[in-house]
C-alpha cells in the first residue's frame, strides 16, 4: 500500500506515454448534441467519437440531420445542447477565436463545391493559407501545385471554376481544404451533385486520402466507398443514431427495420 | 443655331458629365459605407443607414438641391458656388441608391460562398474582402451604370439653382435667340447620345463580366 502511494505521487508520464495518450484520445468527440430550428427538432442527442486516422461514414434519408451534424462540427451551424470537442477545443459559436482555431483544423468539402468563381484554381487553393496562415505567395503556390499534382490537376491551375467539369471542381475543392493542412476532413455529400461518370474520380481521390491516414467524416450514400474504407458506419434517422458499426456488421446484419429498408433502397 | 452655340452646349454637356462622374464616385464611397452599415449586426448603424437611404430616396432631388443651396449658408455660414452644391446634392442623393445597389449585390452572393470561406478559417472581414466583395462589385456594375445614366438626366435640375451646365446654357441661348425647338432639340440629342452610349457600355460590361465569372 505504502509503496503504491509513493509511486503515484511521484509519477510523471514520459513524453512517449503522453504521445500515446494523445493518440488514443478521440480527435473529435460529440456528446449529447441537440439542435432545433424553432419547432423543427433536427438532432436529438448525438454521441460520436472519432479517433485519429478513422474514416466514419454517416448515412440516412434526407432530412435525417446528417448534413446539419457535419456543419455543427466546424461551427457553420450552432447547436443548443451538448458539446463538440475538436482536438481539445470546444466548438462554441460564441467564442470566435475558438471557432477559427477549429476551422483551421477541420476542412470541409461541400455538395455544391462552393469554389470561389472569381478566382482561378490556384488562387482558390492559396487564398486561405496566405490570408489565414500568412504563408508567403511562393510557398503557398508550391504547396498548392504539389497537392494539385497528387489530384492529377496540374494542368488546371490557371482554370476558373466555370471551365472545370463537376469532378474537377470537386477535386479542386478537396485540394483547397487540404491546403490548410487539416487534421480532419468533413465531406458533405461530395458526389451527390456530380454526373455519374465523374463520381469515380472524386471517390478515388477520397479513398487515396483515407489510405494516407486522414481522419474523415463522410456523409454519403456511396456504399461502395463505405465498404472500401470506412471503419465505422453510422445510420442516422430523424435526428438520432439508429445504428452504428463496422461496414460488415451493418451491411450483413442490420438490426433495425429502418436500416434494412434504407440499405435495400440504396444498394439496389 | 450656329456652330458656336452647339459647341457651347457640348461644353455644358462636359460640365454635366464631370459633376456626375464626381458625384457617382463620391456616391459610391458613401453608398458602400452605408451598405456595410446596413448589413452589419449593430442595430444603431443599421437604423441610421436605413433612415438616410429612405430620406434621400423618398424626397425629390429638386427639393434636396434647394435645401442644400439655401441651407448651407444659413446653417453653416458657408457661401459656395452652384457647382459645389450640385456635386454635394448628387453625391448624397446617389449614395442612397448606390447603397441599395451594393446591399442587394452583397445579398445576392450565395450563402455557400460564405460557408466556404468561413470553413477555411477566414474571418468575417477577410471573407468580405477576398470572397464576397470581388463578386458583388461585378454584379453591381450594370446597375451602377444605370444609376449614372439617371443621374446625368436629373443633373439638368441643377440648372435651376444657377449651375451652368448644358440645360442652363440651353435656356440661356433660348431666351437670347427665341429659338425654342432647335436649341432644345440639340440639347435633347446631346443628352440622348451620352445616355445611350453609357447604356450600351453597361450592357457590354454586363456581358463581359458574366463570362469572366
Amino acid at each position: 500500500m505504502r509503496s503504491e502511494r509513493k509511486v503515484n505521487s511521484f509519477y510523471r508520464p514520459s513524453a512517449k506515454e503522453i504521445e500515446y495518450i494523445m493518440k488514443s484520445e478521440p480527435i473529435i468527440k460529440i456528446q449529447g448534441v441537440h439542435k432545433w430550428f424553432g419547432d423543427l427538432y433536427v438532432l436529438k442527442g448525438i454521441d460520436i467519437s472519432v479517433n485519429k486516422g478513422e474514416v466514419v461514414v454517416i448515412c440516412g434519408v434526407s432530412g435525417s440531420g446528417k448534413s446539419t451534424l457535419l456543419r455543427c462540427i466546424n461551427a457553420l451551424e450552432t447547436f443548443q445542447k451538448g458539446s463538440i470537442i475538436v482536438d481539445g477545443l470546444s466548438v462554441n459559436a460564441n467564442n470566435r477565436k475558438f471557432v477559427r482555431e477549429v476551422r483551421k483544423r477541420v476542412g470541409i468539402v461541400f455538395q455544391n463545391f462552393n469554389l470561389f468563381p472569381h478566382l482561378n484554381a490556384i488562387d482558390n487553393i492559396t487564398l486561405a493559407p496566405r490570408q489565414v496562415k500568412k504563408v508567403n505567395k511562393r510557398e503557398a503556390e508550391q504547396q498548392a501545385m504539389k497537392l494539385l499534382a497528387q489530384m492529377g490537376l496540374s494542368d488546371k491551375k490557371k482554370s476558373y471554376p466555370i471551365s472545370l467539369s463537376g469532378g474537377q471542381k470537386q477535386r479542386v475543392a478537396i485540394t483547397r481544404a487540404l491546403a490548410m493542412d487539416p487534421m480532419v476532413m468533413l465531406f458533405d455529400e461530395p458526389t451527390s451533385a456530380l454526373d455519374p461518370e465523374m463520381i469515380k474520380e472524386v471517390l478515388d481521390a477520397m479513398i487515396s486520402l483515407a489510405q494516407k491516414g486522414m481522419t474523415m467524416i463522410v456523409v454519403t450514400h456511396e456504399m461502395g466507398f463505405a465498404k472500401c474504407v470506412a471503419n465505422k458506419i453510422i445510420f442516422l434517422d430523424q435526428g438520432v443514431i439508429l445504428e452504428e458499426g463496422s461496414p460488415q456488421e451493418l451491411f450483413e446484419n442490420p438490426k433495425h427495420k429502418r436500416t434494412k429498408e434504407f440499405l435495400n433502397h440504396i444498394l439496389t | 443655331m450656329t456652330w458656336m452655340r452647339v459647341l457651347l452646349l457640348l461644353r455644358g454637356a462636359v460640365v454635366a458629365l464631370e459633376v456626375c462622374t464626381l458625384g457617382i464616385i463620391l456616391g459610391c464611397v458613401l453608398g458602400f459605407c452605408l451598405s456595410l452599415m446596413r448589413l452589419s449586426k449593430i442595430k444603431t448603424l443599421n437604423m441610421l443607414s436605413l433612415i438616410y437611404v429612405e430620406l434621400f430616396r423618398d424626397s425629390p432631388l429638386l427639393i434636396q438641391l434647394f435645401l442644400i443651396f439655401y441651407g448651407l449658408p444659413i446653417l453653416f455660414k458657408v457661401q459656395t458656388s452652384a457647382l459645389v452644391v450640385a456635386t454635394i446634392a448628387m453625391t448624397l442623393n446617389s449614395s442612397a441608391y448606390i447603397a441599395e445597389i451594393f446591399k442587394s449585390a452583397i445579398g445576392g452572393i450565395m450563402k455557400g460562398q460564405w460557408d466556404a470561406s468561413y470553413s477555411l478559417g477566414l474571418s468575417h472581414l477577410q471573407s468580405l474582402r477576398y470572397v464576397i466583395l470581388p463578386q458583388a462589385f461585378r454584379i453591381a456594375i450594370p446597375p451602377l451604370i444605370n444609376q449614372f445614366v439617371s443621374m446625368l438626366k436629373s443633373s439638368s435640375l441643377a440648372s435651376i439653382i444657377g449651375f451652368v451646365e448644358i440645360t442652363k446654357l440651353a435656356t440661356m441661348i433660348r431666351s437670347r435667340t427665341f429659338t425654342t425647338f432647335d436649341v432644345l432639340g440639340v440639347t435633347a440629342a446631346i443628352y440622348f447620345v451620352m445616355c445611350y452610349g453609357l447604356s450600351r457600355l453597361g450592357s457590354y460590361l454586363e456581358k463581359r463580366l458574366e463570362i469572366g465569372t
